[in-house]
C-alpha cells in the first residue's frame, strides 16, 4: 500500500467512526419520531402538526443521506484495499 | 404510649374505587414549578402536550449533535482522491449531501419546538386572562350586589328568625334538601361552577365593604391596613361577620399521640402518598432511620373532618379553614406543630409534607413557615392558592379542576411547586351521588394520583421519584426501620385519656 493510500485509508476510516454513531442516532429518531398527543385539537395543533410532518420528512432524509454516505465510505474502504 | 406493629394503609384494590378512575376524567395538566416562560407567562400544559415538548427538545438537541459531528468530518482532499476509487469521491459528496440534510432536519425540529412552546404558551396566557376577566367581574359584582345583600339580610333575618322559631326548615325538609343536592352532583362538580366560586372568594372583601356602605377599594385597603391580602382579606371579614354569632372562634387545643408503630414499607408513587394520608386521626408521622444518618420525617396531615363553622371539639373544623385561608393560626395548624414537636422533629431534620384537603393547607402553611426544613411538600385539593412556597422544594400541588375547595382560597399565585390540575368528571361521565362534593372526595383524588403515576413527561416523573427518593433512600439500607405515630387532636385544654404524650397549645402561643 502507498502512502497516499494508506492516508486515504485513515481518511475513510475517520469518516465512518464519524458516521456510524449519528447514523445510529438518527435511525433511533426515525424508529421513534414525535407525535403530537391524539387528544390536541385546534388551530394551533393543525399548524403545529404540519411542521410536525416536515420534521419526520426531513428526518428521513437525514437518515437516508447519512446512510448513504456511511455505505460509501465503507465501499471505499473495501476498495482501497480493507 | 400504645405500641403497635401494624402496616401502613395500603392502596384500595385495583387502584380506585369502582366507577371512578383515570378513564372517568380527563387529562393531566402541568405547570412546572418556576415554569415561566420569560415573559411573565405560566406554562401550563397537558402532560401528553409535555412529554411531547420534550421528547421534540431531545431530538432538535439530538440532531444539533449530529450536525455538529459531520461539520467534524475531514474528508479525503483532492490530493488523495485523485487516484481514489470511485465510491471514495461518491462519499465525499454524501457527506455533504448528509451535512445539509441534518441541518435542514435540525432546523424542522427547531422551529416545531418554538412552534409547540408558543402554542402551550398562548393557552396558558389564555387561561390567565379568562381566570383574570373572572375575578375582575366577581369583585364588580360584589360591590354592586352589596348593598342589596345587606337589604336582604336587614329584611330577610327577622322573617328567618320567626321561621326558625316555627320550626322551619323541619329535620325532614332539610334531609330532602340535602337528598336533592347529592341527586344533583353536577350543580357543584364544574370547572364553571369552580371559576364562579373563586370569583367570589377573591370578592368576599369588595361585597362586605360595599354591604357597609364603603366606597370601592376601602375594604381592601383596610383589611390590608390589618395584615390580610387577597383572599387572606375575604375569610377575615367572613371570621368578624361571624364573631358576633359565635362563629369561627379559635380556641387551645391539646394533641395526644394514639399509635406509634413500626412499618415496612415506604410508600411508592403519588397514590400510595395520598392513601397513607390520615382520616379520623388527624396526623400520621413517619420516621426514618438510616445507621450513621440524620433521621428523615414524612407529615401526613388528613382533611377537614366537619363543616360547622361553629367551633366544637374538632380542629379539623371549618374554623380551622377559614383562620387557615386567612392566614391565622388555626387549630389544625397549630395540632400539627405540636405533634412534629413530640415526634422529635429538629429545625435542621428534612421534613417531606403530604396533605389532603384541609390538610394540604396544614402542610403547605408549615412549609412556607420556614421554621421546619421542609424538602418536600404533596397536596391534594388544598385551598392553598395565595400562599408562597420557597424554592427548591420537590412535590406537586394537586387539585381537581371540578373541585371547588382549592378555590376557596382564589387563584394560584404560586408556581415554586409543581401544579397539576385534572377535571375528576369529564361531561359524559357518571358523577357519584352517595357523597357531597364527588371531585373534592379521596376516591375522585386516588384517581388523579393513579394518572399522576402514569405520567410520561419529565416534569412530572422527576417530581414523584424525588418524593420516592427521600424514604426509599433510607429504608433501602441494611439496619434503617420506619416507625409510624398517629396524632389526636381536640379543641379545649382538658386532659387527654390516653396515656400517650400530651400537648395544649393556645393561639399565638409559640412552641416550646
Amino acid at each position: 500500500m502507498t502512502p497516499d493510500q494508506s492516508a486515504l485509508r485513515a481518511a475513510l476510516e475517520r469518516q465512518a467512526q464519524v458516521l456510524v454513531p449519528v447514523a445510529a442516532d438518527l435511525h433511533a429518531a426515525v424508529a421513534h419520531p414525535p407525535v403530537a398527543p391524539h387528544d390536541w385539537h385546534g388551530p394551533a395543533s393543525d399548524s403545529y402538526q404540519a411542521l410536525e410532518r416536515q420534521v419526520r420528512s426531513r428526518l428521513i432524509s437525514a437518515e437516508f443521506a447519512v446512510a448513504a454516505a456511511l455505505g460509501s465510505t465503507r465501499q471505499a474502504l473495501v476498495q482501497s484495499g480493507g | 404510649m400504645a405500641d403497635r406493629a401494624v402496616d401502613p394503609p395500603g392502596v384500595p384494590a385495583g387502584g380506585v374505587p369502582q366507577g371512578e378512575g383515570p378513564a372517568t376524567g380527563g387529562p393531566l395538566l402541568v405547570a412546572p414549578a418556576g415554569g415561566g416562560s420569560g415573559n411573565g407567562v405560566v406554562v401550563v400544559a397537558t402532560d401528553a402536550l409535555l412529554t411531547q415538548a420534550e421528547r421534540l427538545a431531545r431530538l432538535r438537541d439530538l440532531l444539533a449533535d449530529s450536525v455538529h459531528a459531520l461539520g467534524g468530518v475531514h474528508v479525503p482532499g483532492p490530493d488523495l482522491l485523485a487516484a481514489a476509487p470511485p465510491a471514495a469521491r461518491q462519499s465525499v459528496h454524501e457527506v455533504a449531501s448528509a451535512r445539509a440534510a441534518t441541518r435542514a432536519a435540525s432546523t424542522a425540529a427547531s422551529d416545531a419546538a418554538v412552534a409547540l412552546r408558543e402554542a402551550i404558551e398562548r393557552y396558558a396566557l389564555g387561561e390567565a386572562q379568562q381566570r383574570e376577566r373572572m375575578i375582575l367581574l366577581g369583585g364588580q359584582l360584589g360591590t354592586a350586589l352589596g348593598p342589596l345583600l345587606r337589604d336582604l339580610v336587614l329584611l330577610g333575618l327577622p322573617a328567618l328568625l320567626v321561621a326558625h322559631a316555627a320550626g322551619w326548615p323541619q329535620p325532614a325538609q332539610v334531609a330532602a334538601l340535602r337528598e336533592w343536592m347529592l341527586d344533583h352532583p353536577e350543580l357543584i362538580t364544574s370547572p364553571a361552577f369552580v371559576e364562579a366560586v373563586r370569583a367570589t372568594s377573591m370578592s368576599l372583601d369588595e361585597t362586605a365593604g360595599s354591604a357597609l356602605g364603603l366606597p370601592p377599594g376601602v375594604a381592601g385597603v383596610v383589611a390590608a391596613a390589618a395584615g390580610f391580602t387577597g383572599v387572606q382579606a375575604g375569610a377575615a371579614y367572613l371570621i368578624a361577620a361571624g364573631r358576633p354569632l359565635g362563629l369561627f372562634r379559635e380556641g387551645p387545643i391539646h394533641v395526644d399521640r394514639v399509635s406509634t408503630a413500626q412499618t415496612t414499607s415506604a410508600p411508592e408513587g403519588s397514590l400510595e402518598r395520598l392513601a397513607r394520608v390520615p382520616e379520623g386521626d388527624q396526623v400520621r408521622i413517619e420516621r426514618y432511620d438510616a445507621p450513621g444518618e440524620p433521621p428523615r420525617f414524612v407529615v401526613y396531615v388528613g382533611p377537614t373532618e366537619t363543616f360547622s363553622p361553629l367551633a366544637t371539639d374538632e380542629p379539623w373544623d371549618l374554623t380551622s379553614n377559614v383562620q387557615g385561608v386567612a392566614g391565622l393560626d388555626a387549630g389544625s395548624l397549630r395540632a400539627t406543630r405540636a405533634a412534629m414537636i413530640d415526634a422529635g422533629i429538629r429545625g435542621t431534620d428534612q421534613v417531606q409534607l403530604v396533605g389532603f384537603s384541609q390538610g394540604g393547607l396544614v402542610a403547605t402553611r408549615v412549609a412556607a413557615s420556614g421554621e421546619w426544613n421542609v424538602v418536600g411538600l404533596e397536596t391534594y385539593g388544598a385551598p392553598a392558592g395565595g400562599i408562597e412556597l420557597p424554592d427548591g422544594l420537590a412535590g406537586m400541588a394537586v387539585r381537581n379542576t371540578d373541585d371547588f375547595v382549592p378555590a376557596l382560597a382564589g387563584p394560584q399565585l404560586d408556581n415554586h411547586l409543581l401544579q397539576i390540575e385534572r377535571q375528576a368528571f369529564t361531561p359524559g361521565s357518571s358523577i357519584p351521588t352517595d357523597l357531597p362534593a364527588p371531585a373534592h372526595q379521596r376516591s375522585a383524588y386516588a384517581a388523579t394520583a393513579a394518572v399522576i403515576d402514569q405520567a410520561s413527561s419529565q416534569a412530572v416523573r422527576e417530581q414523584v421519584a424525588a418524593m420516592d427518593a427521600f424514604t426509599a433512600d433510607y429504608r433501602e439500607r441494611d439496619g434503617s426501620t420506619v416507625t409510624s405515630m398517629l396524632y389526636l387532636a381536640g379543641r379545649g385544654a382538658e386532659k387527654g385519656s390516653g396515656p400517650a404524650p400530651h400537648a395544649v397549645v393556645s393561639p399565638g402561643a409559640s412552641i416550646p
